[in-house]
């Protein structure tokens, strides 16, 4: 018995083993099998696109539990694709749609889109529905095959990204957010946070302009919590929008409330501290109420690729000339003629002891030969020695003087000082004071953003220095900055002067004369012109190049004089430089500053010089005003440049075309700003055509670049840059990106018209073989013609005979079309002329990105594209050709008499001749 | 624990610095308020409220009454109390809180007076209806313990007039009781 019973318990163990494993192995070893699904996306209509499958991803799960772990963990796909160990569980559909994963059955897979933070249902892997799992999103439906579980996909928040434009330093970025109802509560407010970030570094810039919208509930509770004085008190007051523009006059408010969808579009602005880089936008959206974030989330608001519609505008803004009149004029001092000049001498640290080397000893040398060439005429040598506010002023005091001392023996020792005054040497130690002038005046000056902003960061540390009684620490401060270091070193070289008598004073003649033919006088030349000399030459020399070579001579001479500011004349030739720098592409802007002064309103303003020294000086001429501000126009700044043309006089012709360019700028940045006012958009699209109509270049290149601003056709566009010559890179570049969008569609084709012929590759030399006939016709016709299109032919034939010597095909052949994209081709052509239009083309707003992504420009690829331009202009001159043939044909046919239809009487001529004919 | 008058006046004194101290008395806003159901049962009361933090606020009730409805008694004290608000601003929908009650009485209980002073804490909850931009209407209870000491003595007797020269309570004690019920209207001042 017990024994039966021993061998029951034993038996019913061994079952009960056995069993588990059975059951337990056919859990455990839960069947693998390779799912295979397919992501289709069609909207109402029932149209299908694959491509949008792209958007989503598919994440994977063993077990059911941690699917609806992350579903119920993220409802944001940004921040579920960074939780740990989750995004290592994905899968991206191909270009069809399709995806093919190994899963065990029981595993679970959530679909997520990737633009509209929500996932959809978790669809559990069967055995059943492995094989075949078709996931087909119908706008808010989401349907499995063989299932008869029918989801709907929760609304999410979408965000859709403008336009990024640019212009110079600004850039504007444009994102609009539309939260369905159910996320909007009365008591929440949604605070958007950009930031601009650096395309290359992506290194976040700046923060910018928050945008805040509160829900009713929330504002009312705000409102109380801020003391009733919300506007005043509550630090996001300024960036509170409580309504929306519909018409100038109409506004609705722009609140949450419960149950109700919210759309907002945010425009956001940037300045560029540096106006090359390019940036992009991120940034974060937060839905919350007092305590609880109900909504979070971060995304691109922006892109790197930015519409820059002004890049190759022809700004049709002459610059204001000054009239050489009498009142520039200096007549030099009677007799008497001061010459300043720096002596670098470098000396031994600490001593009055140059350092001897052949570079000091010429110098020296150098100066004396100068001042022998004057002869009897040297009246006085004095020589200053300077030094920098660093260590003991009264050591800096003597050894300053000290090294004069010894720099006056130096020339002494050269030439016979007997008949000159020569006075003692003097010393000048500069104060930490001078120190922060001279760094102000080279924070002035300096045109880079970030540069100008350490500048001044070093100019108010050394001041706050100076003023808390902290000198001594100013030198241990900085020491290591080569700036510093430099303005230290600038300070420690000496001045000398000398003044010499004027064997007599040169006449506009004598100047012209000296100028061509007297090498004295050419620069660094023994003898230097007086600023009256100056300007009798340019009152005297008409030629435009020895113009210009005059009025830098002019003003390097001038501009190292002690306060040439207030001479007259060193505007004029300020004047003249700034436009001569408003020719070249990145001219310095900073040239006029000494003689403009912000702070004083208006133009053609007298001034004194200083508190001491009550002389006039006219400051803020309106031709320097108005020069300044198209510079900064052209280079970008816009606001700047606002700045300075608000100066100016209405009357002022200029004024008005600064204007024109400025509104058209400031309305097209502004474009999906939905608070610029209607008005300012119609006087923009005004200015936008006005300037349109002045240049057909201009033309061209804003009806490409704002097409779709300004609701313009393909067809419109086209014959406005088909316009432009040939040889412009920009014709090409606008080519491309009108054509870019058809890229990979049946309108990207061309085919060569059947009356065309058969396309001649004349290497890209716009070589037109011709019989001996057709060329002695040509030369009848125009020897300029004829000229031109012999040089043609020479380049051919020299490019035939390289590609012969290199053992290329050197027989002409029929150009085909090799199927690369137009665009790419007109972009490689662009570039072929002007290599510098890459760097627009790498960040081209006006392209899609999926554009770029499809049709990367690949530069090894650029002989396909050279060719595909090739047969392009081919085609072109063959429908050319073709249509005048046709026009000829035409005009022939309309000019022919036409034969009667019917066979009866012939017209009166005809009977005439047969009468003459019947009586012959 | 003796309770007499100086005490009395030192503990609502030191209850009252030790709340105000305790809670940062910024700018902030600032609410008087009166207890409707201690309005309606004859012992006006009168407080203010300050908002401390976004989610805080403070609050000091006192009130008073005397022979109310004709019942021979008074009573006099106050109540501060410290507020936690769930809805995460200040005077806006429910809230807990701790308070504090400081209060002299004296009613007839049957033959008996009680006479004496009590002190206690306990905890508070409520909810906060807007009415407006400016009135709140707060529907409030607590509870919490009282410890009590007092004189309790029979109508007629001559309790107060000391054989030997002392007054002295001849009760005390402690009982947990719901120390407030109202109905509060405030109105914001700033």
């Amino acid at each position: 018995m017990a024994l039966y019973k021993n061998c029951s318990k034993f038996a019913s163990i061994i079952i009960a083993v056995l069993a588990f494993f059975c059951l337990g192995m056919n859990e455990v070893q839960a069947q693998n099998v390779v799912v295979k699904g397919k992501i289709i996306v069609s909207n109402s209509s029932g149209e299908v696109s694959t491509l949008e499958a792209e958007g989503y991803k598919v994440w994977y799960f063993w077990t059911k539990d941690a699917a609806n772990d992350l579903v119920k963990k993220y409802h944001d796909y940004q921040a579920a694709r960074k939780a740990e160990g989750v995004s290592s569980f994905t899968t991206e559909p191909g270009s069809k749609g399709e995806f093919q994963i190994p899963l065990p059955v029981g595993a679970c897979l959530v679909v997520y889109n990737t633009d509209s933070y929500a996932p959809l249902p978790i669809i559990q892997i069967s055995e059943k529905n492995a094989s075949n799992i078709v996931i087909k999103i119908l706008n808010d439906n989401i349907m499995l095959q063989e299932t008869v579980v029918e989801a709907r996909q929760k609304e999410s928040v979408k965000i859709n990204k403008g336009k990024t434009r640019g212009y110079g330093n600004k850039l504007t970025f444009s994102v609009a957010f539309d939260f369905p109802s159910e996320f909007c509560k009365s008591e929440s407010r949604l605070f958007v946070s950009p930031a601009a970030i650096d395309c290359m570094t992506e290194d976040t810039v700046a923060f910018l302009k928050p945008f805040v919208v509160d829900g009713e509930e929330y504002h009312k509770i705000q409102n109380r919590r801020m003391l009733f004085d919300f506007k005043n008190v509550d630090p996001v007051a300024p960036h509170y929008k409580d309504s929306v523009k519909v018409t100038d006059d109409f506004k609705v408010p722009l609140t949450i409330r419960d149950g109700e969808p919210l759309s907002v579009k945010v425009p956001i602005e940037f300045t560029k501290p540096d106006p090359k880089k390019n940036y992009s936008c991120q940034g974060s959206a937060i839905l919350e109420d007092y305590t609880h974030t109900l909504l979070t989330m971060s995304d691109e608001f922006g892109s790197c690729n930015t519409s820059n519609p002004f890049k190759f505008l022809d700004f049709n803004l002459p610059g204001t000339e000054i009239e050489l009149t009498r009142e520039f004029y200096e007549p030099p001092t009677a007799g008497m003629h001061d010459v300043p000049r720096d002596l670098p001498v470098r000396f031994v640290t600490g001593k009055a002891e140059m350092v001897q080397d052949e570079e000091n000893i010429a110098l020296f040398d150098k100066l004396a030969k100068e001042l022998k060439s004057y002869g009897d005429k040297i009246i006085r040598i004095s020589i200053m020695g300077t030094s920098s506010p660093e260590g003991s002023a009264d050591k800096n005091q003597r050894l300053a003087r000290e090294r004069a001392e010894f720099a006056m023996a130096q020339v002494r020792s050269r030439i016979n000082t007997r008949k000159i005054q020569v006075p003692p040497a003097t010393a000048m130690v500069y104060t930490w004071k001078d120190v922060v002038t001279e760094l102000n005046n080279r924070a002035k000056q300096e045109n880079d953003t970030i540069q100008r902003q350490l500048i001044e960061y070093m100019s108010n540390k050394v001041n706050g220095l100076i003023e808390s009684g902290k000198e001594n620490s100013i030198y241990g401060e900085f020491r290591n900055d080569s700036l510093f270091n430099a303005v230290l070193a600038s300070m420690r070289v000496m001045k000398c002067s000398y003044t010499y008598q004027e064997e007599k004073i040169l006449s506009a003649e004598d100047a012209v004369e000296a100028y061509y033919h007297d090498e004295r006088y050419a620069p660094g030349g023994e003898r230097s012109f007086a600023n009256g000399d100056y300007y009798n030459l340019l009152n005297s020399i008409e030629d435009p190049k020895d113009q210009r070579d005059i009025v830098f001579r002019a003003w390097d001479f001038i501009s190292m004089q002690p306060g040439f500011r207030f001479k007259p004349f060193a505007a004029y030739l300020a004047n003249r430089i700034a436009m001569y720098n408003m020719e070249v592409e990145n001219g310095d802007t900073t040239v006029l500053y000494p003689f403009l002064r912000e702070d004083i309103n208006g133009v053609d303003r007298k001034t004194t010089i200083s508190f001491n020294d009550p002389t006039l000086w006219t400051v803020n001429r309106k031709e320097l005003v108005a020069n300044q501000a198209i510079m900064l126009l052209k280079k970008g700044y816009i606001d700047h440049a606002t700045f300075w043309m608000d100066k100016l006089p209405e009357n002022m012709e200029i004024k008005k075309s600064l204007k024109l360019y400025r509104d058209m700028i400031d309305v097209v940045l502004r474009w999906d700003d939905p608070e610029l006012s209607d008005a300012a958009k119609e006087h923009g699209k005004k200015s936008i055509e006005h300037i349109m109509s002045l240049n057909p270049v201009n033309k061209a290149i804003l009806m490409t670049e704002l097409k779709a601003e300004l609701d313009y056709k393909d067809e419109e566009v086209l014959p406005a840059i088909e316009a432009l010559p040939d040889d412009d890179a920009r014709k090409w570049y606008l080519m491309g990106e009108l054509v870019a969008a058809a890229a990979g569609t049946q309108a990207d084709k061309e085919t060569m018209p059947s009356s065309g012929g058969a396309a001649f590759d004349d290497f890209g030399t716009g070589y037109v073989p011709m019989t001996e006939d057709e060329e002695d016709a040509l030369m009848a016709r125009s020897q300029n013609e004829w000229k031109e299109w012999n040089i043609k032919r020479e380049a051919y034939e020299k490019i035939k005979a390289e590609k012969a010597a290199s053992g290329q095909e050197t027989e002409s052949k029929t150009l085909a079309d090799n199927g690369v994209a137009r665009f790419l081709a007109y972009f490689q052509a662009s570039f072929d002329i002007k290599p510098a239009y890459k760097r627009f083309f790498a960040f081209e707003g006006n392209i899609e990105t999926k554009t770029f992504k499809n049709f990367p420009y690949v530069p090894k690829d650029a002989p396909k594209y050279r060719d595909k331009f090739r047969y392009l202009l081919a085609v072109r001159d063959a429908k050319k050709a073709a249509k005048a043939e046709e026009e000829k044909k035409k005009a022939e046919e309309a000019a022919a008499p036409a034969a009667p239809a019917d066979g009866g009487e012939a017209p009166a001529e005809q009977n005439a001749t047969s009468e003459e004919n019947k009586t012959e | 624990m003796i309770l007499n008058i100086k005490n009395m006046k030192k503990y609502i004194l030191s209850l009252i610095i030790a709340f105000t101290t305790s809670v940062g008395m910024r700018a902030q806003m600032c609410a008087i308020n009166t207890d409707l159901v201690w309005d309606a049962a004859c012992i006006p009361s009168l407080g203010f409220e300050v908002g401390t933090g976004n989610a805080t606020s403070f609050v000091f009730n006192a009130f008073g009454g005397y022979k109310p409805y004709g019942l021979d008694g008074k009573c006099a004290g106050v109540q501060p109390e410290f507020r936690y608000w769930l809805s995460g601003r200040a005077m806006h929908q429910q809230f807990i809180g701790i308070g504090a009650l400081a209060t002299s009485y004296k009613y007839p209980s049957g033959d008996k007076i009680n006479d004496g002073y009590a002190l206690g804490a306990g905890v508070t909850f409520g909810y906060a209806f807007k009415l407006s931009q400016r009135f709140v209407l707060n529907l409030h209870a607590s509870c919490g313990v009282l410890f009590y000491e007092q004189k309790e003595y029979f109508k007629g007797d001559d309790y107060d007039n000391p054989t030997f020269g002392v007054i002295k309570t001849n009760a005390s004690g402690y009982n947990m009781l719901p120390t407030n019920l109202g109905v509060t209207i405030s109105y914001i001042i700033h």
